[in-house]
């Protein structure tokens, strides 16, 4: 029943207000993280939006608008808006009015209501995947069109529940070890075990498929090796760079019974197949120039009888691998990422093709249980160098970010922080070469940049862990999927505020648990009263959002 | 009071957004920027006029109702509240000039705003003012059974003669409100059930139990004499006291009609109608169910708690209070821009505001005095977040840091010219000043025979000086030598399918099926290749559906 004292608002326009100050706002939040989408989390108040596919996700999980609705009222100041509830009715029922399965060896759709059916097999962007009706209740699929229908199905407002199950892969025996190749003692944290459980439900058709959203540094690699386990089968993982596809087969092969035998590396320097194979979105949309359509790695999709398929950071998956996506949906697909929201808005290909939402947990969760290492942003503001004040003054708008991002103010700055910080790990991120390059002269320390060639930055990486390297200056190529265990500062001297992910995935860099349960620190430093101050607002607003505690400091405070 | 609960589930319901408190100060707002002149004959609100203030009022039904017809009663209602609260006058008697009808003429007859009783009525917390609200609409409404009301949907009776005239409605409407304050909130409950209880309970409710046997003329009444339920004109039907429904026909109806006025207009309930009412034209039954809400409830029960206002480390500043609180309102939004939909969907007001670097400066400007984080700290009742104190030092710092000056113009002289010394504010150099009433300077320049040159500069760009002329600044020929500006050329992107056909008559086949769907395509024979653009997909789609039942065509 409402409450003034509650601490959630329900809005006419469906975004939801959770208090935080308020005793009730743990129990409220993990009620919302089922079917309401986080927006923002800054101090105070947090933003969630209650969205059809949010509504649909949470119907995957089993959970009813009577439920949703009920959790509301329970945690609400005031009544609910009566078109949310009217709205949250509708678009529950629709979940699953329209199945998949399977009838020996066909596929069919099937719907108890007659009208719906009727609409379905004449609608122009479904009726072209069916093939024949076979009553008022049932239509036959055209072969190879599973995906292309639930695409279009979610399109038009009926996301269908594929109840059609999964060819069996090869077997493979895989376990999970008890200790690391390197002795020290492994087990799945409670939320690997409960996402890969609930991934898997048992071998039953309504798991096998869909996404798990954990934040970086919580461990999805071990998700994946959990759910491999889970399945005993054949697996493709599938990742965004070479990189990640090494650390990947370092894992697997320090974590669980594979051997390094059964493990095949399938990048633009390697094609090796088999029964667990690791390869990158960038070597599968490869394709000859003036080859047309033809991406001639897809192959490896059905090179052997996967049992499973892993995309590693869904939500950079590339629209010609959606494509093929649609085409094997007899297999199980995991979805592993730190964030559903997508730069080109494809949120809706995600549920259809790999599947709905399985599990979620708020960074900042994890962050409490020190699962993950609690952040503090900091933000160094400097005057502009007197020299190039002028220079900036006449320049043009496209040339002004580069002399701020330049100022030579930056660097004593850089060493003052370096200081503060000695004996710790420290990332050194830049978007300009020669910045880069002159800092990495300045504190004789390693430089990453996107020409270095990969054994190179493996084993740049390995003396970073290892800890014979405390200083690393990287380029931009550092933001995704590599994994630095001991990082615990990262020192922005230069980059725009780029995408909402590529913000996330820098500061994911230092979000890892630490041995010792140290804060993790994340510096940026910004040329005051210039564009690059410009951009570090938009960024200061992302990371407050987010809900990390942002702190300004001056030069003089710093020196 | 125990009436019986009902679901709403196959029931219309209906509940009010729009925020009476909120609507009239942004009428008032548009007076006092704008003004409204109402129209000569009838005394309206102009169409121009109904139309701006229904997009302010960010509500596209009204925007639609006030394109069509002119106004809308919801903007009439604001405007009649406004005068009778004393907030804006106008002139309502006009002046008879003598043309075709006897009624009077509103010859230049603005709208402004009383500041005295808008000041006084600033001063009320929104509790009160919403209260101060609901007693005029008590006092000011008119009789619910017989006249249409601003959200009404049940139809109205026609009346001639009757003991309507002995109801006294102000104290009818309290009695009502005050039986609503024993309702739970949010709970349906059953309008029949409510007219019930009243017809056992409260039978005199409405109609006093003693009524004269003879009107005005001396004519013998009855109780329900003159209340006329209408199918149509020629048709209607007189309610006859023996009736055994006639409690429900009569003071049944105004239940009905009173719930569906003043409450709802002051969304104090939601309501909840037959689904089919558009059909009955007498309007009886039709609102099957209400709810009271926990607005109405807390503003009845003379506990005000103060707007709450939290200011977040992304500069958000969100603003919740029980009532629309306009004084915080007007503080918060000066600093930035709203951000959240101006209806909450619920009693309460919930404003999301997102500061502003411009506007914090701005309002710094106009207000020098103006100490931002206090202000904030104060309405918050904590310490800001560090970054966002921070940023607003520096943003109200910057307010000083420009002066722009207008009405002056920019003096250049090679020699001397003391006679412009009493036109200079400020001198810049030996050669440029700042000077004052430069068409004044420029006649007494051309008197004394310096040969001045004016030169008019465009809002967007300098004028070139004339090349004969001696200047500092660019001359003409300095237009030539800028460089040209890179030529626009456009690249279309264009994606082409292709799609190869191991099978040689199956090649044929959709070659021919492509042709004969006037689907565009290209053909490579010797390896068998179809392509076509991709926008041409359906096209392609189509023909393989037509030759699925000749072959199995899998596409890998």
């Amino acid at each position: 029943m409402p409450n003034p004292s509650n601490p959630l608002i329900v809005q006419g326009d469906k975004s939801l207000l959770l208090e935080v100050q308020n005793e009730r706002y743990e129990a409220a939040r993990d009620s919302l993280a089922r079917f309401a989408e986080l927006e923002k989390s800054p101090e105070y108040i947090h933003t969630y939006r209650i969205t059809p596919l949010s509504l649909w996700n949470a119907a995957s999980s089993g959970l009813s608008a009577a439920e949703i609705l009920a959790q509301l009222e329970d945690f609400s100041k005031y009544g609910l808006p009566s078109n949310v509830v009217r709205d949250i009715d509708e678009y529950v029922a629709r979940y699953g009015r329209v199945k998949l399965m399977r009838e020996g060896e066909n596929l069919i759709v099937v719907s108890e209501d007659e009208t719906l059916m009727v609409e379905i097999q004449n609608h122009k962007a479904t009726a072209r995947y069916l093939h024949q009706q076979l009553d008022a209740h049932r239509v036959l699929v055209r072969p190879g069109r599973r995906g292309h229908l639930k695409q279009a199905l979610l399109q038009i407002g009926y996301p269908a529940e594929d109840l059609a199950g999964y060819v069996a892969g090869d077997d493979l025996p895989i376990a999970l070890r008890l200790a690391t190749l390197g002795g020290k003692p492994f087990r799945l944290r409670h939320y690997q075990e409960e996402s890969a459980e609930v991934f898997h439900a048992g071998g039953a058709a309504r798991g096998g498929s869909g996404v798990v959203v954990l934040p970086c540094g919580a461990g999805k690699t071990i998700v994946g090796m959990a759910a491999m386990a889970q399945l005993q089968t054949s697996t493709l993982i599938l990742t965004p760079n070479t990189v990640a596809v090494r650390q990947w087969i370092s894992e697997l092969i320090d974590k669980t019974s594979l051997t390094a035998d059964m493990i095949g590396e399938y990048t633009g320097l390697q094609k090796e197949i088999r029964p667990v194979t690791v390869s990158t979105y960038q070597i599968l949309t490869y394709r000859k120039r003036g080859s047309g359509d033809e991406f001639p790695h897809f192959g490896l999709f059905s090179a052997r009888n996967w049992g499973l398929i892993i995309y590693d950071e869904v939500h950079l998956l590339p629209a010609p691998v959606f494509r093929i996506t649609a085409e094997i949906q007899a297999r199980r697909r995991l979805g592993l990422t730190a964030t559903l929201v997508r730069e080109d808005g494809m949120e809706g290909d995600v549920f259809s093709l790999i599947g709905p939402q399985k599990y979620n947990v708020p960074w900042r969760d994890l962050e409490k249980q020190g699962w993950i290492a609690t952040a503090i942003c900091h933000e160094i503001r400097v005057p502009l160098a007197e020299s190039a004040r002028m220079e900036y003054a006449v320049s043009e708008q496209r040339n002004k970010y580069s002399i701020a991002a330049h100022n030579s103010k930056k660097l004593p700055v850089l060493q003052a922080i370096l200081e503060r910080h000695i004996g710790e790990n420290i990332l050194v991120i830049g978007m300009y070469l020669d910045q880069l390059d002159e800092i990495a002269a300045l504190l004789q320390a390693p430089l990453i940049n996107g020409q270095t060639p990969v054994k190179e930055r493996e084993k740049l990486y390995e003396k970073f862990r290892t800890g014979q390297v405390k200083t690393l200056v990287v380029s931009k190529v550092a933001n995704f999927s590599i994994d630095l265990p001991d990082a615990s500062v990262a020192i922005e001297i230069s980059g725009m505020f780029g995408s909402r992910q590529e913000e996330a995935q820098r500061l994911g860099r230092i979000l890892r648990p630490k041995s010792d349960g140290a804060m993790a620190h994340f510096y940026t430093i910004v040329t005051r009263e210039t564009v690059d101050q410009t951009f570090a607002a938009n960024r200061q607003r992302f990371l407050t959002e987010q809900g990390y505690k942002y702190e300004i400091l001056y030069e003089n405070e710093v020196i | 009071m125990q009436l019986q609960t009902l679901d709403p589930k196959d029931l219309t319901i209906f509940a009010n957004e729009r925020d009476i408190l909120r609507d009239l100060y942004i009428y008032l707002d548009y007076i006092e920027q704008r003004g409204i002149k109402r129209m000569t004959r009838s005394n309206e609100i102009p169409k121009s006029d109904a139309i701006k203030i229904a997009k302010l009022l960010g509500d596209s039904e009204l925007v639609k109702i006030a394109q069509e017809s002119g106004g809308t009663a919801w903007g009439n209602l604001l405007d009649q509240l406004a005068h009778q609260l004393a907030l804006i006058d106008y002139d309502t008697k006009g002046t008879y000039i003598g043309y075709s009808s006897s009624a009077p003429t509103f010859t230049d007859n603005y709208v402004t705003i009383n500041k005295v009783g808008l000041k006084k009525f600033n001063a009320l917390t929104p509790a009160a003012q919403e209260k101060k609200i609901l007693e005029n609409l008590l006092v000011h409404t008119a009789r619910e059974l017989e006249y249409y009301g601003v959200l009404s949907t049940l139809a109205s009776l026609r009346t001639y003669d009757t003991h309507l005239d002995q109801v006294k409605f102000r104290a009818v409407r309290q009695f009502l409100l005050d039986l609503l304050k024993k309702c739970a909130p949010d709970v349906w409950y059953s309008t029949a059930a409510l007219v019930a209880y009243l017809k056992t309970n409260h039978p005199y409710f409405l109609l006093p139990e003693n009524l004269p046997a003879k009107n005005r003329w001396g004519s013998p009444m009855t109780r329900y004499k003159g209340i006329r339920e209408t199918y149509d004109y020629s048709n209607e039907d007189e309610i006859l006291e023996d009736a055994g429904n006639a409690f429900e026909r009569v003071e049944g109806r105004y239940v009905e009609r009173f719930l569906e006025n003043i409450p709802l207009i002051l969304r104090f309930v939601e309501v909840a109608y037959d689904p089919h009412v558009e059909n009955n034209q007498l309007g009886l039954d039709q609102l099957k169910a209400f709810r009271v809400t926990a607005r109405f409830l807390r503003l009845m029960s003379g506990k005000e708690s103060t707007p709450k206002v939290t200011v977040q480390p992304n500069f958000e500043v969100v603003v919740e209070s029980d009532f629309y609180p306009v004084g915080v309102i007007q503080k918060i939004g000066a600093l930035g821009e709203q951000m959240s939909s101006p209806n909450s969907g619920h009693g309460a007001y919930i404003g999301i505001f997102q500061l502003k670097k411009a506007a914090v400066a701005a309002a710094q400007v106009k207000n020098p005095d103006l100490d931002v984080i206090a202000l904030l700290k104060n309405l918050s009742g904590r310490d800001l977040p560090s970054n966002v104190q921070i940023e607003l030092d520096e943003w109200a710092g910057h307010a000083d840091q420009f002066t722009l000056y207008e009405g002056f113009a920019l003096l250049e002289s090679v020699n001397e010219v003391p006679e412009a010394d009493e036109f200079t504010v400020e001198r810049i150099s030996p050669s440029l000043r700042l000077v004052r009433n430069s068409g004044q300077l420029f006649s007494m320049l051309e008197a004394l025979g310096c040969v001045p040159l004016r030169v008019w500069h465009q809002t967007g760009e300098l004028a070139l000086i004339a090349e004969t002329a001696v200047s500092l600044f660019p001359k003409e020929s300095a237009a030539d030598t800028a460089p040209l500006p890179a030529r626009p050329v456009k690249v279309r992107r264009v994606v082409t399918v292709s799609y190869q056909f191991p099978d040689a008559e199956a090649f044929e086949s959709i070659q021919k099926m492509l042709a004969e769907l006037h689907c565009p395509f290209h053909v490579d024979s010797a390896t068998r290749t179809v392509s076509l653009q991709q926008k041409e997909q359906d096209k392609f789609d189509e023909a393989v559906q037509h030759l699925q039942d000749s072959y199995a065509i899998e596409i890998e």
